[in-house]
């Protein structure tokens, strides 16, 4: 090694005089010869150089001995010219194909993957829109390191949890910041507002057209994502869209054709079975001889009604998705467009989703100092929802109705078997004995989607324009404005003939508009100068954003005639039938938010080898106390490409390798309320007399959350780029958390809390990505991406006054000392095979029994039969297992033999356990339908199972414990892709650039072990800390789906 | 030339800049601060009408309080909507229904200490007649809420003989800072509690108007006469039965109430003299679905709670109006009508049958052996008007029986349920799906939530839990 690098410099020490000094001129310009005004040109070897101006030209005075001119720039392939006796060289730039070329998008600018100093990955748009989702978000999946999505289920338009780094809040939003083209987009999951937005749901980046972007890129570190200031904690995502290109002309059509259906649904009891069983549940409770469940036949046909309600509650789902954009441009002007029709069904009945957009861009240089463009897009989107997990009406609930009963009786409601008679409107229950014995057995009727309406009209108006300025060489002055204005009609409709919201009201009609606006402002300033090999860049600018949100409510109750689903004046009188009161069924809110900023970055590198950025930024939020509303969030970030050292020269295996390193402070302002530091009194009406009452207890100190985020990473290629690694160790220290904070009940505060700046957390982590080319061949190439993130979290530290108290949610807690999200829990302890009854562990370790009928001195005894106290909160136990993944990746494969192209995408996450709340409702000893698994009951002395004795309206056995906890790990096959193109010859005598056919299977197997539907679920969604609980979450999609692409 | 054009741009943004950062720090637009709140006697009124508004709390006086201490007693049927606490014995400390309430009970306190607090300083703006008003009407919500507190978190009265067992933690004032230790407040005794209550009450009865003249203020606004009845309640758990009567005899001297001329009347019309104090309700503040004390009742709506056989086994089905005109069949169970307005129904605290009924009681307990002969007439005049037959007790104990059974007929569905096994050292018999539960025993009261007993280092739990 050694030798090698001696040999170096005596090679070079000997070609020292054999030149004279010499000036050397020449124009440089990308592959379509437009001029390339900004690329650097040094003479190889030295620290000469100097940029091109603003036609691409350069003039250079290259020292004696100077070999090679190196001209670089961004998203161009570098290009090394040898120096003959020429003193004029034009230089044609190649589009960058190596990765350390590639253009990142960065916070207000763009740069190379070489001058790159954060942690950013960058994902190709084309790689989200081949995956068939209903949201881009979900797409992510898997495609890079360091992002985790969780879905609540397989809802259509279903919000996604995004964790950039794992969870970074406790208790405000832990989503990140979308930016799209530059504007911060409005932070909202859920446009939904009835059932406290838990019914039907709807997700606004489903209204982003996966075919309009063109790359996204995800600022992990604080090193990238710092110049967002206020927003970084939980990273930033920003969104690219397409745009023409100079010089061309393009049409581009993507069609798909989906079917899909549920990965997997709930294995149930039979109609004979379901008799059994719940008889076993009346007679060991009430003796022998009782029968409680009973044949009944509901549509009169004559036999004995027996139903499968979940070949009648799901389906075969069909997607539709049209996209025909067309771009182009001139020298001087570009455009892009594109309209999208999408339509698709959920696997739930009457779950759709349609939506409409176009977009338009385009862009326009008069000339050489000015430049100007602007965007726009429109969605409008019907999302014909049901309600989901946690609604009787819902469609999981109906997994628990009883096969015995036929959802149609002729002489019923619209041919329903729908009771008539008090309750009104719930499934008719046949021969079944409906009393106090039998828990006044009822069931919403699981077909109500039929005629329950629950619609979403949504509507996303995004637009932006800017202006740039070059007055001189280098100097950027641009200003952009931006607007987004979303709005969600959500209308609700109950007939007459359904319990619940229909039948006590006699039909009701509710609806609400959320009006939500937003316009940002921005002011930019940058600055480029390359000195030789110096080179120093500049961003410095302002930003301000206003948030305006408003909703409506209005509703209308008891109708003339069920022919009205509507609000139609007079068709309604909102007196609820039988009183004389009338209804207001009115209501709605409206807030303002405003967020002034400020920011700055100094680049400097050195030769392409050493790098140095420091970024600042400057926010103010509205919502924030007068006295502690700014906030500073700083960063420093560095980079050496070891590569361009001359002692790594000999290693010719290497092609490149960076050491980078950021350390900076960031803010999480998500989910902040938009007065949240005052004190406040609200209207406050005490049914005829008007008042005011308390509605927020503030705190004027209220601040910054703020992250101190460290990262180490590692770049390398080798052996010709044909294998690459990221490599990057991350630390997140999050203070001063945003927290609603909770109170003593006894204080009684609103809410019993106040949003304050308590507690702390870390995030420490790793992530790795390898790309590599394994094979190359002319006919065949074998390309494949794996990425891998482990992350281990701990609160360090709560509410101080409150002697740092959990904060409970569902089964989970965030503990000092421990994971966010650990699990809080009964022992299970089994079923005593000696009496079927089940068991705990009590605190101190020994056993309680409970002895299902036993008198209340001896319900609860230990497993000598001795009474002991109940199974109590004092019981419950720290599970060293929390729900969020602790390790997760994607590993992407995509094997090309001639046209044909096979790609397999596979997402994985482990470490976490998932509180399977399906399995314990669907044990339940109410009267009521049960899974296959309560076939293993108890039935005589000497069974050893974990299902307890059954007994008939009693749950104890099925209380929250260990015994539901189970292992979350799974590796899912996102996509299997089998793509066609046709041949050049074939495309070129039709003057057509490309036609792709594609079969893409979603989700078409998954490894795991979890026992539930799907181990891709969180019913709670966004809660930071119950994460990983499945409450019948409707199950994710398998679908084929069919493909065709055009580019003309 | 690029200078200009610097100049033009740079004064552009200039008067952008200022026009639009105006607008980013905006003041809201849905409530004002706590001092405005206070800034004028007409906006201290409405602050003072707050104060009824908390007391709607949806987990509390929205009638889930009365529901809660009647589905724990025998004449409703147990439902799973309100978790465990029907079951007793697998009642825990994480109970949210029972949490729930317990949160409802002091955010509805605070907001009055809260406006006695806001209120004082500023006190000067009112009239003195105002100002006693509204601090008799923050003390008497306070009390109300104390009274369901102490007497479902902790054992009854005469559980100890000089009451020192655990009551319920006293806040008297509004937290300044609620993190401060200071609001780590201990249990006080269930003696301490009353004693509070008592003084609470008697200053609330000194302050407060007699009545008001316009029939929606004399029922669903504090009076004396709401002060009265709920301290003749506080003495006849008291066992001081001298003091229950005589507060009794207040009340009915005073002239304003009057007995119902049916047991239906104040369910159907909820401003008659029957009523001495509700919460009311209307379609334009209705505690939602889940809430409402009519919705849970209702065959036709919720119908969460159906009525007990052991309910229907102590009146008359043949005559007896309580049943006729009070209890409506559907299907194969047995309803109350008491609530049948869906989200409207006021919910009745107080009213007149109540006052006859511990007249009776103190007046039967106070005559140490044989019948009082005052109390029967009292409770033949109930029953009249009830179309039940007269009865005619042989002992001072089957007085007592009667005027017990009475209460339960005529009081059911109104949050007497548990309270009355309970002040009677009765235990409570099994029932429906439920083993009894003795007096005295560890599940007869509710837990105190795992919630603050995590917090506060200084709170004890309730034994059992």
């Amino acid at each position: 090694m050694k030798k090698v690098l001696l040999n170096v410099v005596a090679l070079m020490f000997l070609s020292v005089s054999v030149w004279a000094q010499k000036k050397i001129t020449g124009k440089v310009t990308d592959e379509n010869g437009a001029p390339i005004s900004g690329a650097s040109v040094i003479v190889k070897g030295t620290s000469v150089g100097t940029t091109t101006d603003a036609n691409g030209n350069y003039s250079i005075t290259a020292p004696e001995g100077s070999k090679a001119l190196v001209i670089s720039y961004v998203g161009q392939q570098n290009k090394e010219i040898t120096i003959g006796s020429s003193v004029q060289y034009n230089v044609s730039l190649l589009k960058a194909q190596s990765e350390i070329d590639d253009v990142l998008v960065v916070g207000y600018g763009r740069k190379s993957v070489r001058e790159n100093t954060g942690a950013v990955s960058k994902i190709d748009g084309a790689r989200i829109a081949a995956t068939p989702l209903p949201s881009f978000d979900q797409a992510l999946s898997g495609k890079t390191a360091g992002v985790a999505i969780t879905a609540a289920g397989g809802l259509l338009g279903d919000g996604m949890a995004i964790r950039i780094r794992g969870i970074n809040s406790i208790s405000t939003s832990s989503q990140p910041l979308v930016v799209i083209d530059g504007i911060p987009q409005v932070a909202v999951t859920n446009l939904n507002g009835f059932n406290s937005g838990d019914g039907t749901r709807f997700n606004p980046l489903a209204l982003v057209n996966p075919n309009d972007i063109e790359s996204l890129e995800v600022l992990k570190d604080a090193g990238a994502a710092a110049i967002y200031g206020s927003r970084a904690a939980n990273g930033v995502i920003l969104i690219t869209t397409k745009k023409g290109q100079k010089g061309t002309g393009k049409v581009s059509l993507d069609a798909k054709l989906g079917f899909g259906k549920a990965t997997k649904l709930p294995e149930l009891l039979n109609g004979d079975q379901f008799i059994a069983l719940n008889n076993e549940k009346a007679v060991n409770r009430y003796g022998a001889g009782t029968s409680v469940a009973k044949e009944s036949d509901l549509n009169g046909d004559g036999v004995n009604d027996r139903t499968d309600w979940m070949d009648l509650l799901y389906r075969q789902a069909k997607t539709q998705d049209y996209t025909i954009s067309a771009s182009g441009g001139s020298e001087k002007a570009q455009f892009y467009g594109s309209a999208r029709y999408s339509d698709q069904d959920g696997i739930s009945i009457n779950n759709r989703l349609r939506t409409g957009q176009i977009r338009l861009s385009g862009d326009v240089t008069p000339n050489k100092w000015f430049k100007a463009g602007f965007g726009a897009s429109y969605t409008k989107s019907l999302n014909q929802g049901v309600l989901s997990n946690f609604y009787t009406a819902g469609s999981t609930i109906a997994w628990q109705a009883p096969p015995t009963l036929s959802p149609y009786n002729p002489n019923g409601p619209l041919g329903y078997s729908l009771t008539t008679v008090a309750p009104i409107g719930v499934l008719a229950w046949g021969n079944n004995v409906r009393n106090a014995t039998t828990g006044n057995f009822q069931f919403f009727h699981p077909l109500n989607s039929n005629w329950n309406v629950n619609e979403n009209t949504a509507e996303d108006l995004r637009g932006h324009a800017y202006a740039e300025i070059q007055p001189i060489k280098g100097l950027r002055i641009t200003t952009k404005y931006g607007v987004q204005y979303l709005t969600n009609y959500e209308h609700q409709y109950t007939p007459p003939f359904q319990a619940g919201l229909g039948n006590p009201y006699n039909g009701l009609v509710q609806d609400q508009t959320q009006y939500r606006a937003l316009w940002d402002w921005q002011n930019i300033l940058s600055y480029e100068k390359a000195f030789g090999s110096h080179k120093v860049s500049f961003v410095g600018g302002s930003e301000y954003q206003k948030n305006n949100y408003r909703y409506n409510y209005l509703g209308a109750a008891n109708f003339s005639d069920p022919f009205f689903k509507n609000i139609i004046d007079n068709a309604y009188t909102n007196v609820q039938p039988g009183t004389t009161g009338v209804l207001n069924l009115t209501g709605g809110d409206m807030t303002s938010s405003g967020v002034e900023s400020y920011f700055g970055r100094l680049g400097y590198s050195f030769a392409n080898k050493y790098f140095i950025e420091g970024s600042f930024r400057r926010d103010a939020f509205s919502g924030f106390g007068i006295d502690s509303r700014w906030g500073n969030f700083p960063s420093v970030s560095v980079g050496w490409e070891i590569t361009q050292e001359k002692f790594m020269q000999g290693l010719t295996f290497l092609n490149y390798a960076k050491l980078r390193g950021s350390y900076g402070k960031v803010g999480n302002s998500a989910g902040v309320g938009a007065y949240s530091s005052r004190t406040l009194y609200s209207g406050a009406a005490y049914t005829i007399l008007t008042g005011l009452g308390n509605s927020q207890a503030g705190n004027s100190n209220l601040r910054w959350e703020s992250s101190d985020k460290i990262n180490v990473g590692l770049e390398a290629n080798f052996l010709d780029s044909r294998i690459g690694f990221v490599f990057d160790y991350f630390e997140n220290d999050i203070n001063d958390l945003i927290l609603a904070a909770p109170t003593l009940y006894t204080v009684g505060v609103p809410g019993s809390s106040i949003t304050t700046n308590i507690g702390g957390m870390y995030n420490k982590g790793i992530e790795l990505t390898i790309n590599a080319t394994p094979v190359k061949t002319k006919d065949f190439e074998w390309t494949t991406s794996f990425n891998y993130t482990v992350i281990k979290n701990k609160v360090t530290g709560l509410v101080a006054a409150n002697g740092n108290a959990d904060i409970t949610s569902a089964n989970s807690v965030a503990s000092v000392g421990k994971s966010l999200g650990t699990y809080f829990l009964y022992e299970w302890a089994g079923v005593d095979p000696a009496t079927g009854n089940p068991q705990w562990y009590a605190a101190n370790g020994t056993i309680k029994r409970y002895n299902f009928g036993a008198p209340a001195a001896t319900l609860w005894t230990d497993d000598k039969g001795t009474p002991v106290s109940a199974l109590g909160a004092a019981d419950l136990k720290y599970i060293d297992k929390v729900g969020l993944p602790k390790w997760y990746g994607g590993w992407d494969n995509n094997f090309r033999y001639r046209n044909l192209s096979l790609s397999m995408s596979f997402f994985y996450q482990g470490g976490n356990y998932i509180y399977n709340g399906t399995k314990a409702v669907m044990l339940s000893n109410n009267f009521l339908n049960n899974s296959t698994e309560i076939l293993n009951r108890w039935q005589k002395a000497g069974d050893v199972t974990d299902v307890a004795r059954l007994f008939m309206l009693d749950n104890t056995a099925n209380t929250a414990s260990t015994r539901f906890l189970e292992k979350g790990d799974f590796l899912r096959c996102r996509t299997m892709a089998l793509a066609y193109d046709l041949p050049r010859n074939i495309l070129g005598r039709a003057g057509l650039d490309a036609v792709q056919f594609s079969v893409t299977l979603l989700n078409p197997f998954t490894f795991t072990n979890y026992s539930g539907a799907d181990p891709e679920v969180n019913t709670n969604r966004f809660s930071n800390i119950a994460v990983g609980y499945d409450t019948r979450s409707i199950p994710q999609t398998r679908s084929v789906v069919v493909g065709l692409r055009a580019n003309f | 030339m690029k200078k200009n054009k610097l100049l033009i741009y740079t004064l552009f943004a200039a008067i952008a800049f200022t026009s639009c950062k105006k607008e980013l720090y905006e003041e809201p637009f849905n409530a004002i601060s706590d001092d405005a709140a206070f800034s004028t006697p007409d906006r201290i009124d409405k602050s003072a009408v707050g104060m009824y508004d908390a007391l709607q709390n949806a987990n509390y006086f929205s009638g889930r309080i009365l529901i809660y201490a009647d589905i724990r007693g025998i004449d409703a049927n147990p439902n799973n909507f309100f978790g465990q606490m029907n079951l007793f014995n697998t009642l825990t400390a994480a109970d949210a229904t029972v949490a729930s309430a317990y949160q409802g009970a002091y955010r509805t306190i605070y907001e009055a200490n809260l406006f006695v607090k806001n209120f004082t300083p500023k006190a000067s703006l009112v009239t003195a007649e105002k100002a006693n008003q509204y601090l008799g009407e923050a003390k008497y919500i306070r009390s109300l809420c104390y009274f369901y507190l102490v007497n479902l978190w902790a054992q009854p009265y005469d559980f100890t003989a000089d009451a020192s067992h655990l009551g319920i933690p006293l806040v008297l004032e509004a937290a300044s800072d609620p993190f401060a230790t200071s609001n780590n407040i201990a249990r006080s005794t269930v003696k301490q509690v009353y004693d509070q209550l008592e003084a609470d009450l008697l200053d609330a009865e000194a302050k407060l108007p007699l009545t008001n003249t316009d029939a929606f203020t004399r029922v669903a606004r504090a009076t004396k006469g709401a002060a009265r009845a709920l301290l003749m309640r506080l003495y006849l758990y008291k066992k001081d039965y001298t003091k229950a009567l005589q507060y009794a005899n207040t009340i009915i001297s005073s002239g304003i109430y009057a007995l119902r001329p049916s047991p239906e009347v104040p369910f159907r019309n909820y401003l008659t003299t029957e009523s001495i104090f509700s919460v009311a309700f209307n379609g334009g503040d209705n505690p939602n679905t889940n809430n409402a004390i009519g919705q849970h009742y209702g065959a036709s709506k919720r119908g969460d709670i159906s009525v007990a056989d052991e309910y229907l086994t102590i009146l008359n089905m043949a005559t007896d109006k309580r049943f006729l005109n009070l209890i409506e069949k559907v299907g194969t169970n047995y309803w109350t009508t008491k609530y049948n307005a869906g989200t409207t129904d006021y919910v009745p605290v107080s009213r007149y049958a109540e006052v006859l009924l511990t007249k009776a009681e103190a007046l039967a307990r106070n005559t140490t052996t044989g019948v009082n002969a005052e109390a029967v007439g009292i409770i033949n005049n109930i029953r009249s008007t009830s179309g039940a037959d007269n009865i005619a007790p042989a002992t001072r104990d089957d007085l007592i029986n009667l005027i017990l059974r009475e209460r339960r007929i005529e009081l059911a569905f109104e949050g007497h349920g548990i309270l009355e096994f309970l002040r009677t050292r009765r235990s409570i018999p099994a029932h429906s799906i439920v083993p009894e539960q003795a007096w005295g025993s560890n599940y007869v009261v509710f837990p105190i939530p795992k919630y603050d007993m995590d917090k506060n280092p200084n709170l004890v739990p309730n034994p059992g839990y």
